[in-house]
């Protein structure tokens, strides 16, 4: 609701042009915040993002601590024995009882108290699978944005800074980057990790790097053109004339100006990979369905008796990526507006 | 104008040779090479057969050798034959290429169609709940998982649940049509139901935001209020002079999103096993068929650079303000 | 104030504003019969009498009491300077006349600006004309000219467009597109346009400022307005256009016999232009008579200062005055008089209530303790 208000005092200041004054002099007023202080407050002002902070929270802690207090593991199977009731781990002749004839796996059990959305085709717990799948599409949305920004940000910034031809060769690059739709490279490479004969459990590695190094060129352009007109700012042109070496100006004056930027981008970009992780792993291509991921999770659906008949075994995770990707839309979203200064108040 | 044509192809020239020289080498980099992965399955061929085969494909030679070779034909249009399908590349490409354009095209139509009206909407009830609905709405779209959503439809409209579409194929397995009929197309059409409906509401949200953002831009603009002073009334306001101003970046917008529609199309066809370029390409990446999946990213690349180059023509075609030169 | 409190205190902002947002919505839709907004004239010769106008804007961290009962009239064939610094009302002032606020956080909020309109002998309050009325007025009976000339035109039209118009919504009695056409040509001549021809069929980023700005006077002055708004017309303006536009101005009022209404914060512009000022601080009037009053006699202690501050008035070696301080915060205005920290000469009666304004002469009005007990 509040990016309304916030255009709102913008529309007001553009419109009745001697209204400005008024607004800055708002601000002024409130000088003694830091800008930390200023965006965390204009921040939790936003509604829709507090709600999509609450879900992170709470889809990190689920993924992250919740396998812990599981009592179940990731790979573990259950078997109901001859009796059709399912066999408890800890009673003594276990492996007797679920070889006896008449045992079968537990799959596909329905949600009840003790598997609480249920068993998967494989006789794993649903629930457990879908903390551990969380884990996973969490790890790679961080460490491909990780591998963006590095690559992104020192690209992006060598090209805005230094210019002349080193600009023209990264702006080729990222044109390069930008000219090849990832999906279809993915089919590519995919297969080239076949053919490496790569082990399915360390595709996802490589899947997260190779995204990481194919998302680099929208942040080097975001940086470059944010320099570029930095650069051209009276501050900067002040520094350049008192002398500032090249490094420092960078690091001192250039950087932090960007850093909004860079941090909605990534924010907005966790969930964009999340959602494009997700995706691979439901067509195969990519990670491997080794790891529970919520992608291939979901790909449970591709059996037209689980679509019938145990929704609880491909919505969850579905609605998982989903609110999850939500999240970090809203975050990102309310970060922007946090951070824009012309809103400032 | 002709200049900027001439210099932007020039560099759209650099930019594919870059595009596949890095395919080229990727592929290139593989320790045993598609031949033999293609054909392992297949005891019939020789040794000799495949000695013939690398050679066909160039693979005999080192990288840039063997990519001087590819190159020459590629400038052709010939790249190579398709080993799952045993057909030339190019020959699959034109054949269902336009099955795939016109999913594509359909869904993109219908995205403008409704992208436009809502996000000029939502710009001009800022302050209602018309616009937080949407924007909302825009929020989930964007981050809805397409092979989520479609298992949703599948499982509410296909013949698991109330059975209106379709949920596979795009035409009857058990039904001949002899020649064009209504009928066919009528068949058609209850296929693409759900693929297009799964396209556009997860692709329409990006398109309405940028609508609803630029237009409250413009509509906060010193011209505007201008326009108003001068009485112009206001719908005028909002549709003429306001929207003509927003066509400028839907434009760009519009041009940036022809390659979209090729490749986006690999995961819906793949969803919903429509038979064209994206869902081959899936198989294709299954079995490392190189050939086709070398031909359909360099398909995509080179639709991607036209793409560039017909928003900036269609951008100096709308702001007069840019003199191409 | 912990955040805690002020984060409440702002969501209660915000769900009075809905409410005024939505009372105004409805105020909208509303059908409005002519006995609501037809009105007498106070003065004949008035064109514009504007009474105790107030106008707020809800925002996000409170209201803006922007203009705030504010009273002046504009004669006929007369200029009337409005002077202030900005944030003081002024534009607001304007925009509410032309009831082009950005709608819904500011919205007029009370008291009337009647216009004696010409075109039917019937005056009526502009507050509450009917929103096809006013766009029958806006451009053609009132029209404005704005501060800046770099963005003021439609970057995607050509001038000629933009121009035809207005003729098109407003002179109806020109039907061919011919005629439309021979009518912009001859306003861009009127404005001092030489090539007005190529103009004509040129954008408005393959002009200068100034060329700008002219043509924005012609499209002001297209339909033969009664009222003239020029809002800073010179502000963005190089010094030597700054004359030329000043110079156009005053011989097509003179030829249409228009009013203007010319707001700016030069001093030395009203000097040149203006025959009554209106001096504004905070939303509200300080001081207000004839051009001759306000310069020969100013009486305001905030008028002085304005005055002070000119720099053309400056001696070789003197300093540049400034009034000391800032206009107060718009949001929680004090009680007592808004200039009262910044003034030098303030009493201590300044601490009391709002001064009201206090006639020095006919036309000679002051809101000034200073001046109190020595009415005429």
């Amino acid at each position: 609701m509040d990016e309304k208000y916030q255009d709102s005092l913008k529309k007001d200041a553009m419109d009745a042009s001697e209204f400005s004054g008024e607004v800055e002099d708002v601000a002024a007023k409130q000088l003694f915040m830091t800008p930390g202080q200023i965006v965390a407050r204009q921040f939790f002002r936003n509604r829709l993002a507090i709600v999509g902070l609450v879900i992170l929270v709470i889809a990190i802690l689920f993924c992250v601590v919740g396998p812990f207090l599981s009592p179940y593991s990731e790979t573990e199977m259950f078997y109901l024995g001859a009796d059709g009731q399912e066999v408890p781990k800890d009673v003594p002749n276990y492996s007797a009882r679920i070889s006896e004839s008449g045992a079968r796996l537990n799959k596909r059990a329905e949600p009840d108290s003790v598997h609480l959305l249920g068993t998967t085709e494989l006789g794993h717990d649903m629930f457990t699978r879908l903390m551990y799948g969380g884990r996973v599409s969490l790890m790679v949305g961080f460490i491909v944005v990780f591998v963006e920004l590095l690559l992104g940000v020192t690209l992006g910034g060598i090209a805005g800074y230094y210019g002349g031809w080193i600009d023209t060769i990264i702006m080729r690059l990222v044109e390069i980057f930008n000219s090849i739709p990832f999906i279809p490279l993915m089919l590519i490479i995919s297969s080239v990790m076949i053919n490496l004969k790569i082990p399915e459990g360390n595709k996802i590695y490589y899947t997260m790097v190779i995204m990481g190094v194919l998302y680099w060129a929208g942040v080097a352009r975001l940086v470059r053109g944010q320099i570029l007109s930095l650069r051209e700012m009276e501050y900067m042109q002040a520094a350049e004339a008192g002398g500032i070496r090249g490094s420092r100006k960078i690091m001192r004056h250039l950087i932090p100006n960007v850093m909004p930027q860079i941090i909605v981008m990534a924010t907005m970009d966790l969930g964009g990979v999340i959602l494009t992780e997700s995706t691979m792993s439901y067509l195969g291509i990519g990670t491997s369905a080794m790891f529970a991921s919520w992608g291939n999770m979901v790909q449970a659906v591709t059996s037209d008796v689980i679509m019938r008949n145990a929704p609880y075994l491909w919505i969850p995770p579905g609605l998982a990526i989903l609110f999850v990707v939500l999240a970090f839309n809203f975050v990102g979203d309310g970060l922007r507006d946090a951070f824009d200064p012309k809103m400032k108040r | 104008m002709r200049q900027f044509i001439i210099r932007r192809l020039l560099i759209s020239i650099i930019v594919l040779l870059g595009v596949s020289m890095m395919l080229y080498a990727l592929v290139r980099s593989m320790p045993s090479d598609y031949v033999t992965l293609a054909t392992a399955t297949n005891p019939k061929v020789t040794p000799e057969m495949k000695e013939e085969l690398r050679k066909i494909y160039g693979l005999d030679k080192s990288i840039p050798e063997g990519y001087v070779n590819w190159l020459g034909s590629a400038v052709k249009g010939e790249f190579g034959v398709s080993l799952k399908f045993n057909r030339p590349v190019t020959q699959i490409i034109s054949e269902y290429a336009p099955i795939t354009f016109t999913v594509a095209f359909i869904a993109l139509v219908l995205e403008l169609l409704i992208a436009i009206p809502l996000g000029i909407l939502a710009a001009r009830k800022q302050y209602t709940k018309t616009d937080y609905i949407i924007t909302t709405l825009v929020f989930i779209g964007i981050s809805m998982p397409t092979f989520f959503f479609a298992a949703l439809l599948k499982k509410w409209f296909g013949p698991a649940g109330l059975n209106w579409f379709p949920a596979y194929g795009l035409l009857q397995a058990r039904v001949i049509y002899n020649g064009f009929s209504f009928a066919k197309l009528l068949d058609y059409a209850q296929h693409l139901v759900l693929p297009i409906s799964m396209w556009v509401v997860t692709g329409v949200g990006s398109m309405l935001r940028y609508t609803r953002t630029n237009m409250l831009e413009v509509l906060n603009a010193d011209y505007i209020r201008t326009a108003r002073a001068k009485g112009v009334s206001e719908h005028n306001v909002v549709y003429s002079h306001g929207f003509r101003n927003t066509l400028i970046t839907l434009v760009t917008l519009l041009g940036s999103s022809l390659p979209g529609l090729f490749s986006g199309a690999a995961i819906t066809e793949g969803l919903f096993a429509l038979e064209g370029l994206g869902n081959i390409a899936l198989t294709a990446s299954h079995q490392a068929d190189v050939p086709y999946l070398m031909g359909f990213n360099m398909l995509l690349a080179v639709l991607t650079i036209i793409g560039y180059l017909i928003s900036d023509i269609l951008y100096a075609a709308v702001d007069p303000r840019v003199r191409l030169s | 104030m912990s955040d805690k409190k002020r984060a409440g205190e702002l969501r209660a902002v915000k769900k009075e504003n809905l409410r005024h947002y939505r009372e105004l919505k409805k105020k909208n839709k509303r059908k409005i019969s002519e006995s609501e907004y037809l009105t007498q004239m106070r003065d004949d010769n008035n064109l514009i009498e504007i009474d105790d106008l107030h106008t707020f804007f809800y925002t996000d961290v409170g209201t803006v009491h922007a203009v705030d009962g504010v009273s002046f009239d504009i004669p006929r064939g007369k200029t009337v300077g409005v002077v202030g610094e900005s944030g003081c009302g002024k534009s607001v002032t304007s925009l509410s006349l032309m009831r082009i606020l950005q709608e819904p956080q500011g919205q007029i909020t009370g008291g009337q600006i009647r216009f004696n309109r010409q075109k039917t002998g019937q005056p009526l309050d502009l507050t509450k004309a009917p929103v096809k009325l006013m766009e029958a007025i806006r451009g053609g009976e009132i029209s404005m000219i704005f501060q800046e000339p770099m963005t003021a035109l439609n970057p995607v039209f050509t001038i000629g467009r933009q121009l035809d118009e207005v003729t098109k919504l407003h002179n109806k009695s020109i039907t061919k597109k011919k005629d439309i056409m021979r009518r912009s040509i001859e306003m861009l001549e009127l404005v001092g346009i030489a090539n007005a021809m190529g103009v004509y069929k040129m954008y408005p980023h393959e002009l200068s400022g100034g060329m700008r700005q002219r043509t924005i006077i012609a499209m002001a002055l297209a339909c033969d307005p009664q009222l003239i708004i020029a809002d800073e017309p010179t502000t963005a303006l190089d010094v030597t256009i700054q004359a030329q536009i000043l110079d156009l101005l005053r011989n097509l009022k003179d030829k249409l016999n228009a009013s203007i209404m010319f707001i700016t914060h030069d001093l030395g512009v009203v000097a040149e232009m203006a025959d009554y000022v209106v001096v504004m601080y905070a939303g509200r009037i300080v001081e207000q008579g004839t051009a001759k009053d306000i310069f020969l006699n100013p009486a305001h202690p905030y008028t002085i200062g304005l005055m002070k501050s000119r720099p053309n008035m400056l001696e070789e070696g003197e300093r540049l005055y400034s009034i000391p301080g800032n206009v107060p915060n718009p949001i929680n205005l004090p009680n007592y008089c808004y200039f009262r920290n910044r003034c030098e000469k303030r009493k201590d009666v300044c601490a009391g209530e709002y001064p009201c304004l206090l006639s020095l002469s006919p036309t000679h009005k002051v809101a000034c303790h200073l001046y109190n007990g020595r009415e005429e």
